[in-house]
């Protein structure tokens, strides 16, 4: 099986989960500050930059480009 | 080498989005806004919703041969320290369904070599950087949210501008999330060569992004985001002082050893080449569990990098909270990144390699595989949920070792307010 097909099959595993509504009242622990997708913005800007200027493979988010190893962005 | 599936950006859906854009935010300034006019009158014109504050410092230390900061033959110190202050401020005006949100950052950089003519000067050898990013979010409510994206940054050899549209909307009472960003940078910079002169004067790059993002809520503790991006780039995609060492070149002038003082007339290196398209693809997913019971949030995350110069990348990570009372948690982090390098690279070269032939010593570039692991501890001086607004400062520390011979040890510290 490729990788492609066990990714399809992972997603669809998680899309049938996803299938279940949670009702607004139910999510006091989705608001928890520790399950935002991001901790703090300035922090993963911050991130991004020591990623970006140190991996060749980082990035593809639409920044500015930036020195240090010519894959930029 | 050129990219197999390279297009143009569709002018049509550029005109589309812009079109959709532009008649979302036409509708009538406070037609949603249910209070009464007087009420809304008394409101300021812009209220602060926001405000984040952060310092970062960067010490990094390793080679790499595509640094001149060593002996020619390499690899050069990439010796250097980033201090780094940072400001976000949130705006929401009288119309609620306006917000703003300005980021600008500075970056003071001192480096072993931040470029070639700072190499033979020193003169440069400490460098600022500014940016500004901004964000216009216009909010229809059940038709979604639209954003505008723009901003620069300014370094010493290099600007860039950036424009952006994006629309997020919530599905199935707002548990499935989708956004979907579009975005345009423009790079030019002075075109610096490894021997410290500028032959050709400016040069440029495009980048052309396209992005897709899935917030899905599975279950009431747990959490699901998925990501996938594409860009592309186009012009000089080479850090132009990068330099790669020549075999086979003669030795009439060259030292062999001459540590930080190498000779920079030495005709022994020659600029980086890269290719001049790069077509990059990434998907990135996380997975976010809260546990009531102990308090405690786990998120896995993992993320695939793809492209045109042959790089492909595998990076998962993961972070564990720990809450302490109402007011203090403590965050771990570890986070692994394998890449397999580009197919150009290499530590030297020979006079004989064509020139056309895309080549690079940079160490960013090559094979390695890098360890992160940190540890960062927040306090709510006014807790989460509170009226008056979280008010949070926090202060962390990580270090980033690769295999190729560079560490950086980071430290931060923040301060947030929600008003």
């Amino acid at each position: 099986m490729t990788w492609a097909a066990r990714c399809g099959l992972g997603a669809l595993a998680l899309l049938s989960v996803a299938c279940v509504v949670v009702p607004q009242n139910r999510r006091e622990y989705l608001a928890d500050p520790t399950m935002q997708v991001q901790d703090d913005p300035l922090e993963a800007r911050s991130n991004r930059k020591l990623y970006t200027s140190r991996e060749g493979a980082a990035g593809g988010d639409a920044r500015p480009a930036g020195g240090g190893c010519g894959c930029s962005n | 080498m050129r990219s197999r599936c390279v297009g143009k950006p569709s002018r049509g859906r550029a005109l589309v989005v812009a079109s959709a854009f532009a008649w979302a935010v036409a509708v009538p300034a406070g037609a949603a806004d249910p209070r009464p006019l007087g009420a809304r009158s008394r409101d300021p014109a812009v209220r602060i919703e926001s405000l984040f504050l952060r310092l970062s410092l960067f010490d990094q230390y390793g080679h790499g041969f595509q640094s001149k900061a060593g002996p020619p033959r390499g690899p050069g110190s990439q010796r250097m320290t980033v201090l780094q202050p940072m400001g976000m401020i949130g705006l929401r005006q009288r119309n609620p369904r306006w917000s703003h949100q300005v980021a600008f950052a500075l970056d003071v950089i001192s480096a072993a070599s931040p470029d070639g003519l700072d190499a033979v000067s020193s003169a440069s050898r400490q460098n600022e950087a500014g940016e500004i990013d901004a964000t216009t979010t216009y909010d229809a409510d059940d038709r979604g949210q639209w954003s505008l994206r723009y901003g620069v940054h300014f370094e010493e050899p290099w600007r860039s501008f950036f424009v952006g549209l994006g629309f997020s909307r919530g599905f199935f009472e707002d548990n499935t999330t989708v956004s979907l960003a579009t975005a345009y940078v423009f790079d030019w910079f002075d075109y610096i060569h490894p021997l410290g002169w500028s032959p050709k004067g400016q040069e440029h790059r495009i980048t052309l992004s396209d992005n897709v993002s899935v917030v899905q809520v599975l279950s009431p503790t747990t959490l699901l985001t998925g990501s996938y991006g594409v860009t592309f780039q186009q012009g000089t995609l080479s850090t132009t002082w990068n330099s790669v060492y020549i075999e086979d070149a003669p030795k009439r002038t060259c030292a062999d050893d001459n540590s930080q003082k190498p000779a920079y007339d030495c005709p022994n290196r020659e600029p980086e080449r890269l290719p001049r398209t790069r077509l990059r693809h990434a998907v990135a997913l996380q997975l976010a569990q809260h546990i009531p019971r102990t308090r405690s949030t786990l998120k896995l995350g993992y993320r695939f990098y793809d492209d045109t110069f042959d790089l492909r990348a595998h990076t998962p990570s993961v972070m564990l909270y720990q809450w302490f009372g109402r007011r203090f948690y403590l965050r771990a982090l570890y986070r692994y990144h394998w890449q397999r390098g580009v197919s150009f690279y290499t530590t030297a070269t020979r006079t004989t390699i064509p020139d056309d032939m895309p080549l690079t010593a940079d160490s960013d570039l090559a094979p390695f595989s890098a360890h992160q692991g940190g540890l960062k501890a927040v306090l709510y001086i006014t807790p989460p949920g509170s009226v008056r607004g979280a008010q949070y400062l926090d202060a962390g520390y990580s270090r980033y070792q690769r295999s190729n011979d560079l560490h950086i040890d980071v430290f931060g510290i923040g301060y947030g307010r929600e008003f």
